[in-house]
């Protein structure tokens, strides 16, 4: 058997074109892509596949001098915005006649773990370079990252050649199977582009909608007095807080993350004291995959783009700190 | 131990001596038992079959105490086709999930099995606001910016048709 495997594994080797990438040029690749997505004025539309369902929205981000703005828009179903001025985060739902702030977004883009602790991309991912293909009229530099065990699923970028800006992506599962797809189809980088395009369209007439503001308190270095002991490889804590749920009145709850570098784990902790209607299991909800469990009168919940293994591990590995 | 093989065999689709020469392997491989168990697990709970009952798990367990090479068929019962050795790999299957679930809740000592129910709640309220919460994290690597949540944008839509 280990005969055929290594057999198995020298076809698999050499039936690949694709060129694999050494740790320092994968790690270049994924900032460039990371700080292109920051960096670039464009407006686009894109697809979200995700198992039967696609769904079409519009983009569109702008950086000067004094800061960033983005919005998503969706063009299809219920009416929704994503309005991003720097670190506050709107969402606008006219049906529900609803505007939730979160006061502190996009603390960490990508890398979510500084670029030492990254070093462990090559060790848990393939990460090679492809041919280059058109997606939204750019040429595209495809990139491929196979995950080396069962912790974590595929990916595969495409990144414009000249500024990088990721205009396609497909997550996979140990199948190969497309779990979803996001993919421009149609794109302007640099576009002039001025404030009145990342507002709200709401704006005008939202002064009366319920208004929703969450906050959190991630001070460095906190400590909630929970941890995750012996995550799965290559998963380490990058934050943890307290915060509310929604809104002021809100009970508190606490929030740590974990990440390998390209996916992230959250792992809330909440207080459902004698409710007994606390549920305990797994499921999933688009390709977030989730997992509950309780222990005493805390409920805590694991999610993540990760398979079910992992957050089903990382639930479990949740613990109270012992003093 | 290819993760791929074991789906593949999970899901009953490997020729019979292929399936017989992976159960064989799994012996010597601690970690392919393990990933094997936590598969099952976590199918039967998502697919929202926790039969798990406590009465069953008990005697299964105490069943499979003295039998510890449960993945192994015996080479007497050795399967001659596809169709038989899928219903070996099923009774194996029943008594793994159940050693799986034994292992998991007295680590934890929660959740009891009674409590574990597929979570019908997927779709409340509550789990969406900590996937909201999650969807900060997200790398950007995946989608760029603020586009990653057009993944619970979609799932509210779905809902409502629903």
């Amino acid at each position: 058997m280990r005969l055929l495997m290594a057999v198995a594994i020298l076809l698999a080797a050499s039936a690949t074109v694709a060129q694999e990438l050494s740790q320092a040029d994968a790690l270049g690749w994924l900032q460039r892509i990371a700080s292109a997505a920051r960096q670039t004025n464009y407006v686009g539309t894109f697809v979200y596949q995700h198992g039967d369902a696609v769904e079409s929205s519009q983009l569109v981000h702008m950086t000067d001098g004094h800061g960033e703005w983005e919005k998503l828009s969706t063009l299809e179903g219920r009416r929704c915005e994503v309005i991003r001025m720097n670190e506050e985060l709107r969402t606008y739902l006219p049906d529900l006649k609803l505007i939730r702030i979160e006061a502190r977004f996009g603390r960490r883009g990508f890398p979510a773990l500084p670029p030492e602790q990254l070093s462990g991309i090559t060790e848990f991912y393939e990460v090679r370079k492809a041919e280059i293909e058109r997606v939204a009229g750019y040429d595209a530099q495809i990139l491929q990252l196979e995950p080396k065990d069962a912790y974590r699923y595929g990916h595969k970028f495409w990144a414009e050649t000249s500024k990088g800006l990721l205009v396609k992506a497909t997550m996979t599962n140990e199948r190969h199977q497309v779990l979803e797809q996001f993919a421009f189809t149609l794109l302007e980088i640099n576009a002039p582009l001025n404030r009145d395009l990342v507002k709200s369209s709401f704006a005008a007439v939202a002064n009366d909608w319920k208004t929703v503001r969450s906050w959190s308190d991630e001070t460095p270095g906190a400590d909630t007095g929970w941890v995750v002991k012996n995550p799965p490889p290559g998963f380490r804590k990058i934050t943890e807080m307290r915060r509310s749920k929604d809104g002021d009145s809100a009970p508190m709850l606490t929030h740590l993350v974990l990440s390998d570098g390209l996916a992230a784990v959250s792992v809330f902790i909440e207080s459902v004291g004698a409710r007994r209607s606390a549920t305990a299991g797994a499921t999933q909800l688009g390709v977030i995959n989730i997992f509950t469990r309780k222990l005493g009168d805390q409920r805590i919940t694991a999610m993540g783009e990760a398979p079910p293994i992992t957050v089903m591990q990382i639930a479990n590995a949740t613990v109270p700190k012992t003093k | 131990m290819e993760q791929e093989q074991l789906s593949a065999l999970m899901d009953g689709e490997l020729e019979a001596d292929h399936a017989d020469r992976l159960l064989r392997g799994m012996r010597d491989d601690p970690e392919a038992v393990a990933m094997w168990t936590q598969y099952h697990f976590i199918g039967d709970v998502l697919r929202g079959e926790p039969s798990l009952a406590p009465t069953m798990s008990a005697r299964l367990a105490a069943a499979l105490a003295a039998e510890p090479t449960i993945l192994a068929p015996r080479r007497a019962e050795r399967a001659t086709n596809t169709r038989r050795i899928s219903l070996q790999i099923a009774a194996s299957v029943a008594g793994v999930a159940v050693v799986g679930w034994l292992a998991f809740s007295s680590v934890n000592d929660q959740p009891k099995p009674d409590e574990v129910i597929a979570l019908a709640s997927a779709r409340d309220d509550a789990v969406r606001d900590l996937t909201r919460m999650h969807l900060e994290f997200s790398p950007h690597t995946a989608m760029p910016g603020v586009a990653s949540y057009i993944r619970t944008v979609g799932i509210n839509e779905r809902d409502r048709v629903r």
